[in-house]
C-alpha cells in the first residue's frame, strides 16, 4: 500500500509538473513582457487564483465542470471519454493546484533578467524565440529550475481538491497525502508511520534541492 | 524559416508524447463497478473486492470518504453505481437533492460502545453511569451530533440513560466520530462513545461495553443503487450473500 501509492505519488505530481512547466512559461513570459497592462493584470490574477483559493473549492470547481452532467463533462462523455475519479483527475487537481507556486517563481525569475541584455540581442537581430533560449532561460536558469521544483513539490502534498475531485481510491488517485487521511480515519497506525516518513523525506529533498537552486541563482547575479 | 519548421516538429512531437501518457488514463474501462462507501467500511468492502474480482473477474474500484462528503459529490455530478453511507442522513440529502436512484436498503448495521484506555477496577460488573462518575474519566470525547451519525446517537443514549447533567462537562465534541476515538489514544480524552467497529484496527486492549440498543436508534447503512444493469445486480447478490457477509461480521457489522 506504501509502495504503491509512494510510485502513484511521483507518477501524478511528475506528469502534473510536465503539464504545467510550458503553460508556466507563456504566463509568465506573458505577465513580465508584455506591454499591454490590462492583460498583465488579467493574466497574474489568473495565476494567483488557484494559490489563494482552498484547495477543496477547487476541486469542487472541477467536479462541476467536468462531470458527466457539467457543460465540458458532458461532451467528454460523448465522446467516450471519462475524467472524474480518474488518474487524469488526479493529475489536473494537481496541476491546478500546483500552477502558481511554479508560475510565479518563474515570473520572479524571468524579472530578474537584465532587459538591457535582451535588447541588445534583439538588436543584433535574434529572433524573440532565439532570445528566449540563449538570454533570457539562460540567465534565469536556477529560479526556473526552482521554481519548477516548488510546483512539484507542491504537487506531492495536494490533497484538498484530488479527494474531491478524483476520490480516494487506491491505485487511481490514492497519493500519500490521501493514503494519510485513510490510515488516520481506519487507524492504520503501521502504514500511518510509514506513509508520514515518506511524505517527511520527500519534502525535506525537495526544500533542500530548491534551496540549492535559489542560493545559486542569487550567487549569480551577485 | 528551417528553423520554425523545426520548432513545429518538436512543438508537434510534444504533444504527442503528451497525449500518449495521458491516454491510458483516459481509455474508459468496462468491467469494473464504482462504489462509494464510508471510510469505516473500507476494511471489509476491499476484502469483498479482492474475492469478487478473483471470482467473476470484474474490478471493484472503492472510494472511501466521510459519507456526507460523498453524499454532495454525488449532488454535484459523481456517478458511482452503488454507495454505501453510514448513516441515513447522507440518504436523505441524495433524496432532497433530486438525484435519480433505482433503489435504496438497509445493508448493515452497527453497533454503539463506551471505550476506555484507563484501567479501572471491576470495568464488567459496574454500569456505564457509575464509571462516568468515577475519578479516572474526566475527558469524555464524543463525535459532534451537529456534525456526525454517530454523534446523534450517542446524544440519544445519553439522553435516554439520564445522565447528562454530570456528563456534560467533561464532554469534548470531535468533527467524527474516528477523531474522538483519535482523541483518547492520543490521551486528550479518557473515554470515548464511538461504534463497536472503530476498533478493529487496534491492537491494545481497551475496556469496551455495548450500549443497551434500545437506548438508541437503529444505526443502520444504507445502501444506494444508482445504475443496476446486469453486473451491478450481480455484485449486489454477492453483497448479500453468506460469503459477504461473514466478511462483515467479522469486522463487527450485523444484518440490519
Amino acid at each position: 500500500m506504501v509502495i504503491q501509492s509512494l510510485i502513484l505519488t511521483l507518477e501524478i505530481a511528475i506528469i502534473a509538473t510536465l503539464i504545467n512547466i510550458p503553460l508556466a512559461f507563456i504566463s509568465s513570459i506573458i505577465v513580465t513582457r508584455t506591454e499591454i497592462k490590462s492583460l498583465k493584470f488579467i493574466v497574474d490574477v489568473f495565476i494567483s487564483l488557484p494559490l489563494v483559493l482552498p484547495p477543496v473549492v477547487l476541486g469542487y470547481f472541477l467536479l462541476i465542470i467536468f462531470s458527466p452532467a457539467g457543460y465540458l463533462g458532458q461532451i467528454l462523455t460523448n465522446l467516450g471519454v471519462e475524467v472524474v475519479f480518474t488518474k487524469f483527475a488526479a493529475i489536473l487537481a494537481c496541476s491546478l493546484v500546483s500552477f502558481p507556486l511554479m508560475a510565479r517563481a518563474i515570473i520572479i525569475a524571468f524579472d530578474s533578467v537584465d532587459k538591457d541584455l535582451e535588447k541588445i540581442a534583439r538588436s543584433l537581430g535574434s529572433n524573440k524565440l532565439k532570445m528566449f533560449f540563449t538570454i533570457t532561460l539562460r540567465e534565469s536558469f536556477f529560479g526556473v529550475c526552482g521554481g519548477i521544483l516548488l510546483g512539484f513539490a507542491r504537487a506531492l502534498g495536494e490533497f484538498g481538491a484530488t479527494i474531491i475531485f478524483a476520490g480516494n481510491i487506491e491505485g487511481v488517485s490514492r497519493t500519500i497525502p490521501l493514503a494519510i487521511f485513510q490510515s488516520i480515519q481506519t487507524g492504520d497506525d503501521k502504514n500511518l508511520t510509514l506513509l508520514i516518513s515518506c511524505s517527511v523525506v520527500l519534502g525535506i529533498i525537495s526544500v533542500i534541492i530548491n534551496n540549492i537552486l535559489i542560493s545559486k541563482s542569487n550567487r549569480k547575479y551577485k | 524559416m528551417l528553423k520554425r519548421r523545426y520548432i513545429i516538429t518538436i512543438f508537434i512531437m510534444a504533444v504527442v508524447v503528451l497525449l500518449s501518457i495521458l491516454y491510458p488514463f483516459l481509455k474508459k474501462e468496462d468491467n469494473k463497478i464504482l462504489v462509494f462507501a464510508a471510510v469505516s467500511l473500507s476494511d471489509p468492502l476491499k476484502e469483498i473486492k479482492d474475492i469478487y474480482y478473483q471470482d467473476e473477474n470484474i474490478n471493484i474500484i472503492l472510494n472511501f470518504g466521510g459519507s456526507q462528503t460523498l453524499a454532495s459529490q454525488i449532488s454535484k455530478g459523481a456517478t458511482p453505481d452503488i454507495f454505501v453511507s453510514a448513516g441515513i442522513s447522507p440518504l436523505n440529502f441524495v433524496k432532497r437533492k433530486n438525484v435519480r436512484f433505482a433503489d435504496s436498503y438497509f445493508l448493515l448495521s452497527n453497533k454503539l460502545i463506551f471505550a476506555s484506555d484507563k484501567q479501572i477496577v471491576d470495568w464488567d460488573k459496574k454500569g456505564i453511569e457509575e464509571i462516568i462518575k468515577s475519578e479516572k474519566i474526566n475527558r469524555i470525547s464524543i463525535a459532534d451530533p451537529e456534525l456526525a451519525p454517530a454523534g446523534e446517537y450517542t446524544v440519544q443514549a445519553i439522553n435516554n440513560m439520564n445522565i447528562n447533567t454530570f456528563i456534560e462537562k467533561k464532554i469534548i465534541k470531535a468533527k467524527n466520530v474516528r477523531d474522538a476515538v483519535n482523541h483518547m489514544r492520543l490521551g486528550l480524552s479518557d473515554a470515548v462513545f464511538a461504534y463497536n467497529t472503530d476498533f478493529n484496527n487496534y491492537k491494545d486492549n481497551y475496556n469496551k461495553k455495548f450500549i443497551s440498543e434500545k437506548l438508541y436508534n437503529k444505526i443502520q447503512y444504507p445502501i444506494i443503487i444508482f445504475n443496476n444493469h446486469d453486473q451491478v445486480d450481480q455484485f449486489l447478490v454477492f453483497l448479500n450473500s453468506d460469503r459477504a457477509r461473514n466478511i462483515f461480521e467479522k469486522y463487527g457489522f450485523s444484518k440490519p
